[in-house]
């Protein structure tokens, strides 16, 4: 972690690109954080009627404060598009945090239990095996139905109820089990290897923009709805990554010593695994970030699985399609899209370089 | 290499027909279908001016005639007559009910098998008529320029290459950076604002395919005609798809020129030119086969928004049509289309690895 930390601060005075890069995406942050706070002109969905497709910098669109001018419907370009990166950071910050927090624990378990690292007494693991559907039934199905029926919430209570009398009944159940025959105690070794790459194979087989359209189209266009949705086709990546970075880490000889001497597993991955897949993970998540923020913005273009209320830059940019000369419904939210994508690759690219370089040592 | 074919084969037919059933199943369980959007929406539509109940008839009728009022699987967890009273009820413990080989999952999976994919809600016409008509453009939109993005790519790196070139490479490969930043969307409105306008230059046609002409026209014309609408959209994927392109292509020469064999090259005298092309870039090329088959992806969701942009007829557009309008049927056949297109290209991967590399094909047998 402090390793990381020093060889980020190396590269802030080495590299006047990357210091660049960084203060551009830090201040476009900060502007994002305090905008609610700033006095623009126009909020971005006053509709000014009086002014559709003012040309920014006119006498008129100065005249009238729309400075960057307006789109058909009279909403001002320049809160649509500061508004519009918050929207976009709004969205692919938490995806891409959650997307690679997930895929790095199911990557590094991958690839440190293997395929027979993980034991687990049959009676625990049939455990398990029931608590699934049980949990579906009547953790998600029950509650689904309560909701979309406006049933008594009495119901929600009966189920939850349910719920945990029967986890705990077959807990106890299998665990009586498990000390009385000495099959059900007997270990079982777990592919968690074999599964996590099944996993990542079955959703890598279909694109993952056409595996969202369709995905986007089943649901009700909703925001909390599309991030998890873009969270489900975006771990992928980052466990393959985690899971070859644990790989190679798993054959260096200070983690060997460090299993010699006795650490448990969970001390040896938040010790000593986790320190050195910082790197390889911060280069996958700053690329990625690039890519969810272009990924968010052409789903608004599209209008699938967002709410047309929502503001965007996608949203805006697609004005252009009823008036093909109002460039500056492309340009300008456009550019700064392009901008922020261009500073997390710069970022990325001189991460890549000084922790390719360390780890290749 | 036959045998090796086969298994593989017969390892991705359970993969597709898992997929696809998954796919299918989402679709029919979760709530709201287009019918009920279309039917039973109070204001405006095309049956706003019948009663409530008129209203609930005609979907009822509709959902009839296309087979949606079955069971979605063949056993569920409520009862299949929904037409009782029974929506206020609900069980705490769960009632399995078997519904039998008449389900909307069954007519699916027979129709797959004997090549009917069902019929479209939004259009009413036959889903591999519509995904027929429209695979072809995209075809030819993906292989057109994936052979120049592939040429431009291979010629880039073989000047960058050279040595006395390597003011070229500090030029180039800064740009090729920056343009890869630049969102598929971003660039190709770019393209269209700049290259298709009145304002600025009107240098290509805006939109479609070309224009109806009555009679045949001569091949060359059509060519001509066809050149002038999908100029734009070959360059935004050619732009879009050349710097991942080149930086693979450009590594792998570099690679090869370290090698042992390039260096007896040199020492046998032979120019530069030579070299390069004959010696270095052969090998170079191997590993193209695969990126260029992994690229898949990436292609398919550069033509959707393409297709969308320049109002092309292509399966990108009919995807994105479908998804607004909840076309259920064409969805799920074009993820059908799309696994099947993608096993046959990991294929033809394989076959052209073993048919370049011959030291692989011991190991494939």
């Amino acid at each position: 972690m402090r390793y990381a930390w020093q060889s980020i601060k190396l590269l802030w005075r080495r590299k006047i690109g990357f210091r660049l890069a960084l203060l551009y995406l830090a201040l476009l942050h900060l502007l994002t954080l305090v905008l609610p706070l700033l006095p623009l002109p126009y909020p971005p969905e006053y509709l000014d009627l009086e002014h559709p497709y003012l040309a920014p910098f006119t006498p008129a669109a100065i005249a009238s404060g729309h400075l960057l001018g307006t789109d058909g419907l009279g909403r001002d370009l320049l809160a649509n598009t500061l508004y519009g990166a918050r929207t976009a950071f709004l969205i692919s910050l938490p995806v891409m945090l959650l997307a690679t927090g997930i895929g790095i624990v199911l990557g590094t378990a991958a690839g440190y239990f293997g395929n027979n690292g993980l034991r687990r007494p049959l009676h625990r693991l049939f455990f398990f095996l029931l608590a699934v559907p049980v949990v579906a039934y009547y953790g998600l199905y029950i509650p689904w139905q309560v909701y979309q029926q406006g049933a008594a919430p009495a119901y929600f209570w009966w189920s939850l109820i349910i719920l945990s009398g029967l986890l705990l009944g077959l807990w106890l159940l299998l665990g009586w089990l498990g000390k009385r025959l000495a099959v059900w105690s007997s270990r079982v070794t777990i592919p968690v290897d074999k599964g996590v790459m099944r996993l990542t194979e079955a959703l890598n087989s279909i694109p993952r923009f056409v595996l969202i359209l369709v995905l986007a189209s089943f649901l009700p266009p909703s925001l909390p709805l599309l991030s998890l949705l873009l969270v489900f086709t975006l771990w992928p990546g980052t466990a393959r990554l985690a899971r070859a970075e644990m790989l190679r880490i798993k054959e260096l000889p200070y983690f060997e010593a460090a299993i010699s001497i006795g650490n448990t597993p969970s001390r040896l991955l938040w010790r000593h695994a986790l320190p050195n897949l910082i790197g390889p993970t911060l280069v996958a998540f700053t690329f990625g970030l690039g890519g969810v923020l272009a990924l968010e913005s052409s789903l608004s273009f599209l209008n699938i699985g967002v709410p047309s209320s929502l503001v965007s830059w996608g949203r805006t940019i697609a004005g252009i399609r009823n008036n093909t000369s109002a460039w500056w419904l492309v340009a300008f939210p456009g550019g700064l899209l392009s901008f922020t994508v261009l500073a997390l690759y710069t970022c990325s690219y001189y991460f890549m370089q000084i922790f390719s370089s360390k780890s290749s040592v | 290499m036959f045998p090796y074919l086969l298994r593989k084969l017969l390892l991705a037919i359970p993969a597709i027909w898992l997929l696809g059933t998954l796919v299918f199943l989402l679709s029919r369980l979760l709530p709201g279908s287009f019918a009920e959007e279309r039917l039973l929406n109070q204001e405006g539509g095309f049956y706003s001016k019948g009663s409530q109940s008129s209203r609930e008839e005609a979907l009822r009728q509709y959902q009839e005639r296309t087979g949606q009022n079955l069971p979605v699987f063949y056993f569920g967890l409520t009862s299949p007559n929904k037409n009782t009273d029974q929506a206020q009820h609900i069980s705490l413990f769960p009632q399995l009910s078997w519904h039998g080989a008449d389900n909307q999952y069954h007519r699916w999976l027979k129709g797959v098998f004997t090549g009917d994919l069902g019929t479209s809600y939004r259009t009413g016409l036959p889903v591999l008529d519509m995904i027929w008509k429209s695979i072809g453009n995209t075809f030819w939109l993906l292989l057109a320029s994936m052979l120049v993005t592939l040429i431009l790519a291979m010629e880039l790196s073989i000047l960058m290459a050279r040595e006395r070139l390597r003011w070229l490479r500090s030029l180039v490969l800064p740009i090729l950076f920056f343009i890869d930043s630049i969102p598929m969307l971003v660039l190709s409105l770019l393209l269209l604002v700049l290259l298709a306008n009145p304002d600025f230059l009107q240098l290509f046609p805006v939109y479609g395919m070309g224009y109806y002409v009555p009679g045949q026209l001569s091949f060359w014309q059509e060519l001509g005609q066809r050149l002038q609408y999908m100029a734009l959209p070959h360059l935004a994927l050619v732009l879009v798809n050349l710097p991942y392109i080149t930086n693979q292509v450009y590594s792998s020469l570099q690679a090869a020129l370290q090698a042992a064999y390039t260096r007896t090259a040199r020492a046998k005298g032979l120019p530069e030119r030579l070299v390069i092309r004959r010696h270095a870039l052969r090998n170079a090329l191997l590993p193209l086969i695969t990126i260029v088959s992994d690229f898949l992806p990436a292609l398919v969701s550069g033509s959707i928004l393409v297709e969308t942009i320049f109002a092309i007829p292509g399966i990108g557009r009919l995807l994105v049509e479908s998804v607004l309008a909840r076309d259920y049927p064409v969805l799920v056949a074009i993820v059908l289309v799309v696994l099947v297109v993608r096993m046959v290209a990991y294929t033809l991967a394989d076959i052209a690895y073993a048919l370049a590399d011959p030291r692989l094909k011991p190991k494939l047998a």
